[in-house]
């Protein structure tokens, strides 16, 4: 699904972000990226996000090369990938269905369709009910939950979450990484950066190891 | 995985392009939308594309008033032919029949000195100061109305050439020397429109550009979020494209209806001084063709304004 091929990125100013970076992530795998902040979590999801370009190597998503994609293609292949963030980024003058719905009207569905997916999505994070309200008068955990079924309602083949947990009590901690858990059990792939270490440790999947721009370990 | 892949982007055909007009549709009235709920901004706009508009679309409404006013005095030009004082009226009533017949001319009536005399003692005031001169000072004169077909210039001008040859007349007088002028004049007047009108569509146009510029960075998570669920450039675009559309539309709108209320204020006292002229005149409103292409330059400068600054602000976030 997702492979680096000695991925290296450099930003104008001369500091290196990420050398030589080499991974692969299989088909409905589901890992964890880790490292101090400055490891290069950040930049190695913007890659893949296609937010920044690699300076050297290859970033491969679904048998394709995105370092090398055209602008103009760069919304579609963003489109494979449901993007997760630790400050939520929703639309905050917009309703939790809004919200959610936002990347079915992108990709042009029909009302119809929005409104079943965006519930079908609603239940899975278990937001049922709360289509009409604003994100504003929801609790930390239930703004992760909306922006997870923003990410999932496309069905993506790929979830990509930076620091999902990061601003979150340990026990809502555990039932977000829960929902990501059954996500990958439909075979979708799973890729958290977190620095969240006892909460990985306790969950065991595959950690990939940022340090100072290199990948250090590699393995489950 | 592939098959639900699918799912999402092959919906089928008529079902898509339904769904992208129902997005179109939906951006286009939400845009309005999200005016009515920052009406004074909204309001603050518009005026300021209606007020710079006013200007050229008044001046146009103006010159073309002043050409309708020469216009008329066009229909009935009238040329004065003054003999000369030793012409006695039975040589004066010949002269005339004699012009009558020619084919250039539609109309020649003698107005012979006594009756003009009379005339001019009536109207003019003069009454005891023309009694007082023992002879009477004004020549006889034919008036002549050239034939509807002679109104072009050269026409008229060897009409003039031919009546001045004849001997017996002192003078041919035709008043169009001000007509010419007046046209001239507002010839100039439509050149210095047409400036006037590309200066103030390029303020327009940035007026569009800066309000949009504002409405971009007020709406900047907005955008960096599209962006991230994978929204195209023609999505992020489409709102805003739309807002210069509306303000271009109601700010042509708006224009339009102050250079007509302008109008209908000046109309009752042009009428008035036309009364005293003799004359029914009255003043002409914008009409409704012009308006609508005010209205739709408008347009388009408000969605060239806004295309300009988002393409712009789009290119700068892309990597």
């Amino acid at each position: 699904m997702l492979q680096f091929i000695n991925v290296s990125k450099r930003y104008p100013g001369g500091a290196d972000a990420l050398k030589n970076v080499s991974f692969e992530l299989q088909n409905g795998e589901m890992a964890f990226l880790t490292g101090h902040s400055g490891a290069g979590k950040s930049t190695l999801l913007k890659l893949i996000a296609i937010l920044e370009r690699s300076t050297q190597g290859q970033v491969m998503l679904d048998n394709q090369n995105i370092g090398r994609i055209s602008k103009r293609n760069v919304p579609y292949a963003r489109r494979k990938i449901g993007m997760i963030f630790q400050n939520h980024r929703l639309l905050y003058d917009h309703t939790v269905f809004d919200n959610v719905s936002l990347p079915l009207i992108i990709a042009g569905l029909d009302r119809h369709e929005i409104k079943r997916r965006v519930r079908a999505a609603l239940d899975k994070v278990g937001l049922l009910g709360k289509e009409q309200r604003y994100p504003i008068t929801l609790s930390g955990g239930e703004q992760q939950r909306i922006g997870i079924a923003r990410a999932v309602v496309n069905r993506p083949p790929m979830i990509l979450a930076d620091e999902p947990t990061g601003n979150l009590d340990p026990e809502l901690s555990e039932e977000i990484m829960h929902l990501f858990e059954q996500f990958n059990q439909v075979g979708v792939t799973v890729l958290i950066a977190s620095h969240d270490v006892s909460l990985i440790q306790r969950i065991g999947y595959r950690t990939l190891r940022l340090s100072q721009g290199k990948m250090v370990d590699n393995h489950g | 995985m592939a098959r639900r892949r699918s799912n999402i982007q092959k919906p089928a055909m008529s079902a898509s392009l339904r769904a992208y007009l129902l997005i179109h549709l939906h951006t286009f009235f939400a845009s309005l939308g999200r005016f009515s709920r920052t009406p004074f901004n909204f309001m603050m706009t518009v005026s300021v594309i209606a007020i710079t508009l006013s200007l050229p679309s008044g001046l146009l409404v103006s010159i073309n008033n002043l050409q309708s006013v020469s216009g008329q005095i066009d229909l009935n030009n009238n040329i004065s032919v003054f003999l000369n004082q030793s012409v006695t009226l039975q040589r004066a009533t010949e002269l005339s029949a004699l012009l009558q017949h020619d084919n250039k001319v539609s109309q020649a009536i003698l107005i012979d000195k006594q009756a003009a005399l009379e005339e001019f003692r009536q109207y003019s005031g003069f009454g005891s100061a023309i009694s007082a001169l023992g002879d009477n000072p004004l020549p006889h004169v034919i008036q002549i109305t050239p034939i509807a077909r002679i109104d072009n210039q050269a026409n008229l001008a060897l009409l003039v050439t031919e009546l001045k040859k004849r001997p017996d007349i002192h003078l041919v007088q035709m008043d169009m020397g001000w007509l010419d002028r007046l046209n001239g004049i507002l010839n100039i007047a439509q050149r210095g429109v047409s400036i006037i009108t590309i200066l103030l569509g390029f303020a327009v146009l940035l007026i569009v550009s800066n309000t949009i510029r504002l409405e971009l960075q007020s709406r900047r998570d907005e955008i960096d979020i599209t962006r991230l669920v994978g929204a195209t450039r023609s999505f992020i675009m489409r709102p805003f494209l739309y807002s210069g559309f509306w303000y271009g539309f109601f700010g042509g709108i708006f224009a339009c209806l102050l250079v007509n209320l302008s109008v209908w204020l000046i109309d009752e006292p042009t009428s008035s001084l036309a009364s005293l002229y003799n004359s029914s005149f009255n003043l002409n409103y914008m009409p409704f063709a012009h308006a609508a292409l005010w209205v739709g330059f408008s347009i388009s400068l408000g969605v060239i304004g806004s295309w300009i600054v988002v393409s712009r602000y789009l290119s700068e976030l892309e990597s």
